[in-house]
Protein backbone atom coordinates (compact mmCIF):
# COMPACT_ATOMS: atom_id res chain seq x y z
CA UNK A 1 0.00 0.00 0.00
CA UNK A 2 3.05 2.05 1.02
CA UNK A 3 5.23 0.95 -1.34
CA UNK A 4 8.89 1.44 -1.14
CA UNK A 5 8.39 4.08 1.72
CA UNK A 6 10.42 3.57 4.88
CA UNK A 7 11.02 -0.16 3.52
CA UNK A 8 13.86 1.37 2.18
CA UNK A 9 14.60 4.00 5.01
CA UNK A 10 15.93 1.42 7.97
CA UNK A 11 19.21 0.91 8.42
CA UNK A 12 20.83 2.50 5.37
CA UNK A 13 21.37 5.68 7.31
CA UNK A 14 25.13 4.92 8.37
CA UNK A 15 25.39 3.93 4.67
CA UNK A 16 23.68 7.04 3.10
CA UNK A 17 25.32 9.67 6.05
CA UNK A 18 28.18 8.00 8.35
CA UNK A 19 28.91 11.53 10.02
CA UNK A 20 24.98 12.30 10.99
CA UNK A 21 23.88 11.03 13.97
CA UNK A 22 21.42 7.52 13.12
CA UNK A 23 18.49 8.65 15.15
CA UNK A 24 18.70 12.24 13.68
CA UNK A 25 19.46 10.99 10.34
CA UNK A 26 16.25 8.20 10.65
CA UNK A 27 13.97 10.92 11.80
CA UNK A 28 15.14 12.88 8.36
CA UNK A 29 14.31 10.55 6.38
CA UNK A 30 10.94 9.33 8.26
CA UNK A 31 9.70 12.55 7.74
CA UNK A 32 10.45 13.55 3.97
CA UNK A 33 8.55 10.61 3.09
CA UNK A 34 5.78 10.61 4.85
CA UNK A 35 5.76 14.25 2.67
CA UNK A 36 5.80 12.24 -0.01
CA UNK A 37 9.25 13.53 -1.09
CA UNK A 38 11.35 11.56 -3.83
CA UNK A 39 14.12 9.38 -2.47
CA UNK A 40 16.74 10.85 -4.56
CA UNK A 41 15.83 14.76 -3.04
CA UNK A 42 15.87 13.20 0.78
CA UNK A 43 19.38 11.52 -0.16
CA UNK A 44 20.84 14.50 -1.92
CA UNK A 45 19.84 16.65 1.26
CA UNK A 46 21.06 14.27 3.67
CA UNK A 47 24.07 13.85 2.05
CA UNK A 48 24.39 17.74 2.44
CA UNK A 49 23.91 17.25 6.04
CA UNK A 50 26.59 14.41 6.41
CA UNK A 51 29.49 16.58 4.45
CA UNK A 52 28.44 20.21 7.00
CA UNK A 53 28.92 17.81 10.01
CA UNK A 54 31.82 15.82 8.48
CA UNK A 55 33.70 19.64 7.49
CA UNK A 56 32.46 21.25 10.51
CA UNK A 57 32.76 18.35 13.34
CA UNK A 58 29.69 19.25 15.01
CA UNK A 59 26.54 17.10 15.72
CA UNK A 60 23.44 17.28 13.18
CA UNK A 61 21.42 18.10 16.18
CA UNK A 62 23.84 21.32 17.30
CA UNK A 63 23.60 22.62 13.49
CA UNK A 64 20.61 21.48 12.12
CA UNK A 65 18.15 21.48 15.01
CA UNK A 66 15.65 18.90 15.23
CA UNK A 67 15.46 16.71 12.26
CA UNK A 68 12.03 17.02 11.35
CA UNK A 69 11.57 20.82 11.40
CA UNK A 70 14.94 21.33 9.41
CA UNK A 71 13.20 18.70 7.01
CA UNK A 72 9.75 20.29 6.76
CA UNK A 73 11.90 23.77 6.56
CA UNK A 74 13.60 22.90 3.02
CA UNK A 75 10.40 22.90 1.10
CA UNK A 76 10.95 19.70 -1.09
CA UNK A 77 8.35 18.96 -3.33
CA UNK A 78 6.50 15.48 -3.04
CA UNK A 79 6.39 13.39 -5.79
CA UNK A 80 4.44 12.56 -8.85
CA UNK A 81 4.25 8.91 -6.86
CA UNK A 82 2.13 10.83 -4.21
CA UNK A 83 -0.47 12.20 -6.12
CA UNK A 84 -4.03 10.67 -5.93
CA UNK A 85 -4.52 8.73 -8.61
CA UNK A 86 -1.08 7.27 -8.59
CA UNK A 87 -1.99 6.33 -4.65
CA UNK A 88 -4.98 4.95 -5.51
CA UNK A 89 -3.38 2.48 -8.12
CA UNK A 90 -0.82 1.37 -5.40
CA UNK A 91 -3.51 1.27 -3.05
CA UNK A 92 -6.34 -0.84 -5.06
CA UNK A 93 -4.77 -4.61 -5.09
CA UNK A 94 -4.49 -3.99 -1.53
CA UNK A 95 -8.22 -3.34 -0.83
CA UNK A 96 -9.25 -6.42 -3.15
CA UNK A 97 -6.80 -8.55 -0.65
CA UNK A 98 -8.91 -7.41 2.35
CA UNK A 99 -11.83 -8.08 0.62
CA UNK A 100 -10.74 -11.09 0.51
CA UNK A 101 -9.62 -11.62 3.74
CA UNK A 102 -13.07 -10.61 5.09
CA UNK A 103 -14.99 -12.99 3.32
CA UNK A 104 -12.62 -16.06 4.23
CA UNK A 105 -12.56 -14.74 8.26
CA UNK A 106 -16.24 -14.28 8.50
CA UNK A 107 -16.93 -17.74 6.54
CA UNK A 108 -13.94 -19.95 8.26
CA UNK A 109 -16.25 -20.10 11.87
CA UNK A 110 -19.36 -20.75 10.01
CA UNK A 111 -17.38 -24.02 8.30
CA UNK A 112 -16.35 -25.05 11.64
CA UNK A 113 -19.70 -24.71 13.36
CA UNK A 114 -21.83 -26.01 10.25
CA UNK A 115 -24.21 -23.14 9.39
CA UNK A 116 -24.29 -20.70 6.25
CA UNK A 117 -22.09 -17.13 6.61
CA UNK A 118 -23.95 -14.44 7.43
CA UNK A 119 -23.18 -10.81 6.33
CA UNK A 120 -24.54 -8.46 8.85
CA UNK A 121 -25.03 -4.51 8.08
CA UNK A 122 -22.15 -4.10 11.07
CA UNK A 123 -19.52 -6.37 8.74
CA UNK A 124 -20.19 -4.08 5.74
CA UNK A 125 -19.83 -1.12 7.56
CA UNK A 126 -16.43 -2.17 9.44
CA UNK A 127 -15.37 -3.04 5.66
CA UNK A 128 -15.91 0.16 4.42
CA UNK A 129 -14.21 1.76 7.89
CA UNK A 130 -11.07 -0.61 7.14
CA UNK A 131 -10.95 0.84 3.40
CA UNK A 132 -11.05 4.42 4.19
CA UNK A 133 -8.30 4.17 6.87
CA UNK A 134 -6.38 1.90 3.90
CA UNK A 135 -6.79 4.85 1.67
CA UNK A 136 -6.30 7.75 4.46
CA UNK A 137 -2.72 5.79 5.23
CA UNK A 138 -1.79 5.71 1.18
CA UNK A 139 -2.96 9.83 0.78
CA UNK A 140 -2.51 11.69 3.46
CA UNK A 141 0.62 9.62 4.83
CA UNK A 142 1.59 12.29 7.14
CA UNK A 143 -1.63 12.91 8.56
CA UNK A 144 -2.17 9.69 9.64
CA UNK A 145 0.76 8.04 10.21
CA UNK A 146 2.27 11.75 11.75
CA UNK A 147 -0.37 11.33 14.29
CA UNK A 148 1.37 8.10 15.51
CA UNK A 149 4.78 9.09 14.71
CA UNK A 150 4.29 12.18 17.25
CA UNK A 151 3.68 12.47 20.92
CA UNK A 152 3.02 8.99 22.46
CA UNK A 153 -0.03 10.18 24.43
CA UNK A 154 -1.40 11.06 20.43
CA UNK A 155 -0.21 7.74 19.82
CA UNK A 156 -1.69 5.81 22.66
CA UNK A 157 -5.35 7.05 21.46
CA UNK A 158 -5.17 7.35 17.73
CA UNK A 159 -4.30 3.57 17.50
CA UNK A 160 -7.05 1.89 19.63
CA UNK A 161 -9.47 4.74 18.69
CA UNK A 162 -9.35 3.70 14.72
CA UNK A 163 -9.11 -0.22 15.50
CA UNK A 164 -12.47 0.56 17.86
CA UNK A 165 -14.12 2.38 14.48
CA UNK A 166 -13.51 -0.42 12.91
CA UNK A 167 -14.63 -3.51 15.18
CA UNK A 168 -17.28 -1.38 17.06
CA UNK A 169 -19.87 -1.26 13.75
CA UNK A 170 -19.43 -5.48 13.29
CA UNK A 171 -20.35 -5.73 17.30
CA UNK A 172 -23.24 -3.01 17.27
CA UNK A 173 -25.14 -3.68 14.27
CA UNK A 174 -25.84 -7.18 13.88
CA UNK A 175 -28.66 -7.14 11.35
CA UNK A 176 -28.33 -9.44 8.74
CA UNK A 177 -27.94 -8.62 5.23
CA UNK A 178 -27.42 -11.85 3.56
CA UNK A 179 -26.92 -15.14 3.95
CA UNK A 180 -24.67 -17.35 1.57
CA UNK A 181 -23.25 -20.81 1.85
CA UNK A 182 -19.94 -20.68 3.82
CA UNK A 183 -17.79 -23.24 1.96
CA UNK A 184 -18.48 -21.42 -1.48
CA UNK A 185 -17.88 -18.05 -0.22
CA UNK A 186 -14.37 -19.53 1.62
CA UNK A 187 -13.28 -20.49 -1.79
CA UNK A 188 -14.32 -17.35 -3.54
CA UNK A 189 -12.78 -15.09 -0.70
CA UNK A 190 -9.24 -17.31 -1.18
CA UNK A 191 -9.61 -16.61 -4.75
CA UNK A 192 -10.00 -12.76 -4.58
CA UNK A 193 -7.20 -12.82 -2.39
CA UNK A 194 -4.98 -14.30 -4.89
CA UNK A 195 -5.56 -12.17 -7.38
CA UNK A 196 -5.02 -9.06 -5.63
CA UNK A 197 -1.50 -10.68 -4.87
CA UNK A 198 -1.21 -10.95 -8.83
CA UNK A 199 -2.22 -7.81 -9.49
CA UNK A 200 0.58 -6.39 -6.77
CA UNK A 201 3.26 -8.73 -7.88
CA UNK A 202 1.98 -7.18 -11.43
CA UNK A 203 2.60 -3.25 -10.34
CA UNK A 204 6.09 -4.39 -8.26
CA UNK A 205 7.59 -5.72 -11.55
CA UNK A 206 6.72 -2.72 -13.57
CA UNK A 207 7.68 -0.99 -10.67
CA UNK A 208 11.17 -2.84 -10.59
CA UNK A 209 11.86 -2.63 -14.16
CA UNK A 210 11.49 1.14 -14.37
CA UNK A 211 14.58 2.71 -14.44
CA UNK A 212 13.21 5.94 -12.92
CA UNK A 213 12.01 3.84 -10.05
CA UNK A 214 11.98 5.62 -6.66
CA UNK A 215 15.06 5.12 -4.02
CA UNK A 216 16.65 6.78 -1.41
CA UNK A 217 20.40 7.24 -2.62
CA UNK A 218 22.76 10.03 -2.57
CA UNK A 219 24.43 11.69 -5.34
CA UNK A 220 27.40 9.83 -5.07
CA UNK A 221 25.72 5.94 -5.01
CA UNK A 222 27.13 4.58 -8.86
CA UNK A 223 24.77 1.95 -10.54
CA UNK A 224 26.28 -0.62 -8.16
CA UNK A 225 24.56 0.92 -4.84
CA UNK A 226 21.68 1.72 -6.89
CA UNK A 227 21.26 -2.11 -7.98
CA UNK A 228 22.08 -3.34 -4.28
CA UNK A 229 19.38 -0.64 -2.92
CA UNK A 230 16.89 -2.06 -6.11
CA UNK A 231 17.30 -5.93 -4.70
CA UNK A 232 16.84 -4.75 -1.34
CA UNK A 233 13.55 -3.13 -2.35
CA UNK A 234 12.45 -6.34 -4.89
CA UNK A 235 12.82 -8.66 -1.03
CA UNK A 236 11.32 -6.01 0.89
CA UNK A 237 8.06 -6.01 -1.75
CA UNK A 238 8.18 -10.14 -1.74
CA UNK A 239 8.00 -10.04 1.96
CA UNK A 240 5.19 -6.92 1.86
CA UNK A 241 3.04 -9.28 -0.83
CA UNK A 242 3.12 -12.18 1.51
CA UNK A 243 1.59 -10.44 4.35
CA UNK A 244 -2.24 -10.65 3.77
CA UNK A 245 -2.60 -14.09 1.92
CA UNK A 246 -0.47 -15.50 5.24
CA UNK A 247 -2.14 -13.84 7.68
CA UNK A 248 -5.56 -15.09 5.80
CA UNK A 249 -4.01 -18.43 6.33
CA UNK A 250 -2.83 -18.75 9.68
CA UNK A 251 -6.84 -16.78 10.79
CA UNK A 252 -8.54 -19.13 8.38
CA UNK A 253 -6.51 -22.18 9.87
CA UNK A 254 -7.43 -20.92 13.67
CA UNK A 255 -11.18 -20.64 13.30
CA UNK A 256 -11.43 -23.83 10.97
CA UNK A 257 -10.28 -25.15 13.99
CA UNK A 258 -11.23 -23.27 16.99
CA UNK A 259 -14.44 -21.74 15.89
CA UNK B 1 38.11 27.92 -3.71
CA UNK B 2 40.66 29.96 -5.94
CA UNK B 3 37.89 33.18 -6.11
CA UNK B 4 39.85 36.45 -4.61
CA UNK B 5 37.80 37.92 -2.21
CA UNK B 6 38.90 41.16 0.45
CA UNK B 7 40.07 40.74 4.01
CA UNK B 8 37.52 41.66 6.52
CA UNK B 9 38.91 45.15 8.20
CA UNK B 10 40.32 45.44 11.00
CA UNK B 11 37.93 46.37 13.61
CA UNK B 12 37.87 47.95 16.85
CA UNK B 13 38.52 45.32 19.65
CA UNK B 14 34.77 45.91 21.12
CA UNK B 15 33.13 45.62 18.07
CA UNK B 16 30.43 42.85 18.11
CA UNK B 17 30.38 39.53 16.90
CA UNK B 18 26.89 38.63 16.93
CA UNK B 19 24.02 40.55 15.81
CA UNK B 20 20.52 40.60 16.73
CA UNK B 21 18.42 37.46 15.09
CA UNK B 22 15.79 39.73 13.35
CA UNK B 23 18.95 41.86 11.43
CA UNK B 24 20.45 38.46 10.08
CA UNK B 25 17.16 37.80 8.73
CA UNK B 26 16.70 40.73 6.87
CA UNK B 27 20.00 40.94 5.14
CA UNK B 28 21.48 37.08 5.20
CA UNK B 29 20.44 36.59 2.08
CA UNK B 30 21.89 39.52 0.53
CA UNK B 31 25.44 38.10 2.18
CA UNK B 32 24.91 34.92 0.95
CA UNK B 33 24.29 35.96 -2.75
CA UNK B 34 27.33 38.53 -2.35
CA UNK B 35 29.89 35.24 -1.44
CA UNK B 36 28.72 33.21 -4.24
CA UNK B 37 29.51 36.13 -6.52
CA UNK B 38 33.18 35.13 -5.64
CA UNK B 39 32.65 31.98 -7.05
CA UNK B 40 31.09 28.42 -7.01
CA UNK B 41 31.49 27.55 -2.89
CA UNK B 42 29.69 25.14 -1.20
CA UNK B 43 27.94 25.39 2.40
CA UNK B 44 30.23 24.89 5.02
CA UNK B 45 32.68 27.23 3.23
CA UNK B 46 29.85 29.94 3.02
CA UNK B 47 29.04 29.52 6.67
CA UNK B 48 32.87 30.00 7.71
CA UNK B 49 33.20 33.06 5.68
CA UNK B 50 30.17 34.87 7.30
CA UNK B 51 31.97 33.99 10.27
CA UNK B 52 35.12 35.42 9.35
CA UNK B 53 33.69 38.48 7.71
CA UNK B 54 31.85 39.33 11.02
CA UNK B 55 28.45 38.43 10.63
CA UNK B 56 27.99 35.65 13.60
CA UNK B 57 27.73 32.37 13.28
CA UNK B 58 25.49 30.96 10.92
CA UNK B 59 23.75 27.77 11.45
CA UNK B 60 22.98 24.97 8.97
CA UNK B 61 19.80 25.15 9.88
CA UNK B 62 19.24 28.39 8.95
CA UNK B 63 21.65 28.34 6.05
CA UNK B 64 20.92 25.17 4.14
CA UNK B 65 17.31 26.13 4.26
CA UNK B 66 18.43 29.34 2.21
CA UNK B 67 19.99 27.57 -0.21
CA UNK B 68 17.31 25.40 -1.05
CA UNK B 69 15.29 28.66 -2.07
CA UNK B 70 18.10 29.94 -4.52
CA UNK B 71 18.19 26.50 -5.73
CA UNK B 72 14.36 26.25 -6.61
CA UNK B 73 14.21 29.90 -7.71
CA UNK B 74 16.52 29.45 -10.55
CA UNK B 75 19.27 31.84 -8.78
CA UNK B 76 21.85 29.23 -8.17
CA UNK B 77 22.94 26.00 -9.84
CA UNK B 78 24.56 23.11 -8.39
CA UNK B 79 27.47 20.62 -8.45
CA UNK B 80 28.24 17.60 -6.51
CA UNK B 81 32.01 17.66 -6.25
CA UNK B 82 34.40 15.48 -4.54
CA UNK B 83 35.32 16.36 -1.13
CA UNK B 84 39.10 16.72 0.28
CA UNK B 85 39.38 13.47 1.53
CA UNK B 86 35.62 14.01 3.05
CA UNK B 87 32.52 13.37 2.06
CA UNK B 88 31.52 15.33 -1.42
CA UNK B 89 30.16 18.74 -1.57
CA UNK B 90 27.52 20.05 -3.04
CA UNK B 91 28.22 23.06 -4.98
CA UNK B 92 26.02 26.23 -5.67
CA UNK B 93 27.06 28.14 -8.74
CA UNK B 94 25.30 32.06 -9.03
CA UNK B 95 23.76 32.22 -12.50
CA UNK B 96 22.55 35.33 -14.21
CA UNK B 97 18.97 35.49 -12.53
CA UNK B 98 20.69 35.06 -9.06
CA UNK B 99 23.61 37.87 -10.30
CA UNK B 100 20.35 40.28 -11.38
CA UNK B 101 18.70 39.58 -8.23
CA UNK B 102 22.11 40.59 -6.17
CA UNK B 103 22.63 43.51 -7.83
CA UNK B 104 19.29 44.82 -7.71
CA UNK B 105 18.92 43.98 -4.24
CA UNK B 106 21.66 45.20 -2.86
CA UNK B 107 21.20 48.87 -4.48
CA UNK B 108 17.58 49.07 -3.02
CA UNK B 109 19.56 47.80 0.52
CA UNK B 110 22.24 50.80 0.37
CA UNK B 111 18.93 53.11 -0.30
CA UNK B 112 17.82 51.23 3.32
CA UNK B 113 21.19 51.98 5.44
CA UNK B 114 20.92 54.88 3.91
CA UNK B 115 17.65 55.96 5.33
CA UNK B 116 17.76 54.64 8.37
CA UNK B 117 21.26 56.79 8.89
CA UNK B 118 19.52 59.62 8.42
CA UNK B 119 17.14 58.86 11.04
CA UNK B 120 19.36 57.62 13.67
CA UNK B 121 21.75 60.49 13.08
CA UNK B 122 21.17 63.12 15.00
CA UNK B 123 19.99 66.46 13.57
CA UNK B 124 21.84 68.66 16.12
CA UNK B 125 24.04 67.36 18.98
CA UNK B 126 22.16 68.32 22.38
CA UNK B 127 25.60 69.33 25.03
Amino acid sequence: MTRSRSTDARSVEETLAPHVDREWAGDFIVELRLHGVAGDDIGAALAEVDSHCAESGEPAGEAFGDAGEYARSLGLPETEEQATAAVLRRTLPTLVQLAGMLAVITAAPEIAAGQAMSVTAGALVSALVLVAVVLALGLWPEKTLGALAGPRWKAAVAAPLSLALIVAPTILLRQELLAAPAGPSLAAGAVVVLAGVLWDLVLVRREARDPEQDMLLTPWDGAVERDRRRRSIAWAERFRLLMIPAGTAVMAAVLLLFG
Amino acid sequence: MTSMHHEPEERPADWPSEWPSEWLRAVLELCVLRILADGPTYGYEIATRLADEGLGTVKGGTLYPLLQRFEQSGRVEVDWRPGDGGPGRKYYLLTDAGRADLAARRAHWHQFVATTADILTPQEETP
